[in-house]
């Protein structure tokens, strides 16, 4: 069966692959749930599969699956009968402009990283709870012995701290 | 995705946070506290009167319970002993001896037949919400429901190692195989042929025991073993199917179960019911994590996946594993039909081979094939695998709503996006499964029927890949010239032929290329 074995040179996909987690976060910051940012990152490198991306830098290849990754995204919303107006899409890339403004991934990943060790410990265990552990706010105010409101607020000041920090260092 | 207007402060937070997760998942940020179900302790006054105030409340709540369930239900229910794996039955039938099933007689004549079966009903006819599900699966209509159930029956693939596998349905949900004895005799009758355990009409191998770590034989040959099947429909399980020539161990704890191949041949399918979320821990050693089903399934050397259809997230966890590489094998959706052809790839045949094979399909009798088939003629997306076609399925067994079920279902597989899939699939082979498509198609008009709906499927799998215009008007061309099967043959032979001289394996780019065609040409 030597048809099936994958041929050891480099294929298409190895130009597109490492942006996974990158499209990964994307959509999730366009407001997929986890099954969905899986789904449609999947979709776009399959889209982006059949062409020929390998005299493309890094960050036009990511830029262009990002494209169909937003796509896809906004043809999903609309099988389901919603939309999403283009004020939001235009704050998405803003935000993602403003995080990862070279397309940086790994770089904003590794600051991130660094940036937890700031917060306090108490800060650093709902970012734990909520974004690890997939706890609930009400699950996270039960483990830190708070209120959830009091969990609310402290997430808000620990993103805010981190989103800080990230800028700082990737500048 | 909230309707509300997002800001970008909202759109910063989630990615935030998708960063956080991922770094998390992948190791990057260790971990300092306990899961949730250990949370720091509260302040004691407080927690001592919380879990007090829970304790009553849940002792209140027992006790009424309790009482209830006294009143309403004087004796204890039997517990079922394995609720969502109360199959397979796989049994190695030996050369020479044969099994009746029913209406039918298998055999193994001068080769060894092993025989699957799951054990549970596939799809129950009195569970409206599992018909309504299927139904949408399925594309299909309330009304025709009921006729899924005649879709499962019996198949067979693979020649030298034949496999034969019944569905569970068959065996105990009425239909035709079992019809001709009570359930239970019919697996009492199997249980004593294959050695195995049958009680109230299951019938049970111990490799799905949650409490022993199963281990299948080496038959020396190629395995099936097949969980799931139609109880994953209901159970939200997965249906997992494991080819290879060595063993196979399982475990099911708790919450898992988890297998591992050994062989170098592993065929593994997943139920469209199947819930699965991924991944991998290399080339050799690729697990996937089934969160429905609670299953782990760790597989080396794995060199054919299939997915037994192309819905649920078990299709997506495969592809982003192929995308991935870290599957160095072909994948493709679709059922049992399929799962033949793998089979039959994996072996290639002789011609001797092939008309025994064909003498075992006719020994079936006509009634042994799934209307299901028909609608299964994607293996053009296999094309890099050596396929035949062997498939012989009778129509005229069908009834008229069956025929129609199956057009349906066939148009639906057909529209399919496996040309996503096909893309990344060598195409190495080519004109030669063209060449056998066709010299199948000259065949029979069974057969032809078959040919030509995998020529027109190879030919949309080839449009995807050349994106050639010329393939495209051959397809239209086709539509409206196919006014009868021989007409589409004729014009399919002169028109393959005419196309296959113009491709050329290009080797660097691992694919075919079409040539330009030359003023002698036009």
């Amino acid at each position: 069966m030597a048809a099936l074995m994958m041929p050891p040179t480099a294929t298409p996909s190895d130009a597109i692959e490492p942006h996974r987690p990158a499209l990964w976060g994307y959509l999730r910051m366009l407001g997929c749930d986890r099954v969905e940012a899986d789904d449609l990152a999947q979709e776009a490198l399959l889209a982006a599969l059949g062409r020929d991306l390998g005299d493309w830098e890094a960050a036009r290849v990511l830029g262009y699956l990002r494209s169909i990754a937003r796509n896809k995204f906004i043809d999903m919303l609309r099988r389901r009968g919603r939309e999403i107006s283009v004020e939001s899409l235009d704050a998405a890339e803003a935000a993602w402009q403003a995080l990862t403004p070279d397309e940086a991934v790994d770089a904003r990943q590794e600051a991130l990283r660094h940036c937890l060790d700031q917060l306090t410990p108490r800060a650093r265990n709902a970012i734990e709870l909520v974004y690890h552990h997939d706890s609930s706010g009400e699950q996270a105010a039960r483990a830190l012995g708070i209120s959830t409101d009091a969990v609310k607020g402290l997430l808000k000041r620990a993103r805010a701290l981190l989103r800080e920090c990230v800028s700082r260092r990737i500048a | 995705m909230t309707d509300r207007p997002q800001t970008q402060a909202d759109f910063e937070a989630r990615l935030l946070g998708a960063d956080l997760e991922q770094l998390f998942a992948a190791g990057a940020l260790p971990s300092r506290i306990d899961p949730p179900s250990a949370p720091s302790a509260p302040p004691p006054a407080r927690a001592w009167a919380s879990r007090l105030s829970l304790l009553a409340m849940a002792a209140c709540l027992l006790a009424s319970v309790w009482i209830g369930w006294r009143a309403l239900r004087p004796a204890p229910p039997e517990v079922a002993p394995i609720s969502a794996a109360a199959g397979p039955l796989a049994r190695l039938l030996e050369p020479g001896h044969s099994v009746r099933l029913g209406d039918h007689h298998l055999a193994a004549e001068g080769r060894a037949l092993l025989v699957v079966a799951d054990g549970e009903p596939t799809f129950p006819p009195d569970d409206p919400a599992l018909l309504a599900r299927l139904a949408a699966t399925e594309g299909l209509t309330p009304e025709e429901t009921p006729m899924i159930r005649d879709l499962t029956r019996w198949w067979a693939l693979s020649p030298t190692a034949a496999v034969c596998i019944l569905s569970g349905a068959m065996l105990l949900n009425g239909l035709p195989v079992a019809e001709a004895q009570a359930p239970d005799q019919l697996a009492q009758e199997l249980a004593a042929i294959y050695k195995l355990e049958a009680s109230e009409g299951r019938l049970r191998l111990a490799l799905v025991d949650p409490n022993k770590r199963p281990q299948l034989p080496n038959l020396g040959m190629a395995t099936i073993v097949k969980w799931g099947g139609g109880s994953s429909v209901r159970s939200g399980g997965a249906g997992t199917l494991l080819l290879t020539p060595s063993s196979i161990h399982c475990q099911r704890g708790e919450e898992q179960l988890v297998c591992t191949s050994t062989g170098k041949r592993t065929l593994i399918v997943i139920d469209a019911g199947s819930e699965a979320a991924i991944y991998r821990q290399g080339p050799e050693s690729c697990q996937l994590t089934i969160v429905a089903g609670k299953l782990d399934i760790t597989l080396r050397g794995a060199d054919l996946v299939a997915i037994e259809k192309q819905d649920g997230k078990a299709v997506r966890a495969f592809r982003a594993l192929l995308a991935k590489r870290l599957l160095p094998i072909p994948l493709t959706p679709f059922s049992e039909p399929v799962l033949r052809q793998l089979a039959l790839a994996l072996r290639p045949l002789s011609q001797a081979q092939r008309e025994r094979f064909d003498a075992l399909l006719a020994d079936l009798g006509d009634k042994a094939y799934k209307t299901r088939q028909a609608a299964s003629n994607q293996l053009a997306q296999l094309a890099n695998a050596d396929i035949r076609i062997l498939t012989r399925v009778t129509q005229a067994t069908l009834t008229a709503k069956e025929a129609e079920v199956s057009a349906r279902l066939r148009a639906i597989h057909e529209q399919s996006p496996l040309a996503k899939i096909a893309k990344i699939i060598d195409a190495r082979n080519l004109d030669r499964d063209l060449d056998v498509l066709l010299e199948v198609a000259r065949r029979d008009a069974a057969d032809r029927a078959v040919a030509l709906a995998r020529i027109k499927a190879l030919l949309g799998y080839a449009k995807g890949q050349f994106m050639s215009p010329w393939t495209s008007d051959m397809i239209k061309d086709t539509e409206a010239a196919a006014g009868s099967d021989q007409a589409a043959l004729a014009f399919w032979t002169k028109h393959i032929a005419e196309w296959t001289s113009q491709l050329r394996w290009n080797a660097d780019k691992g694919r075919y290329d079409v040539l330009p065609k030359t003023d002698s040409d036009r």
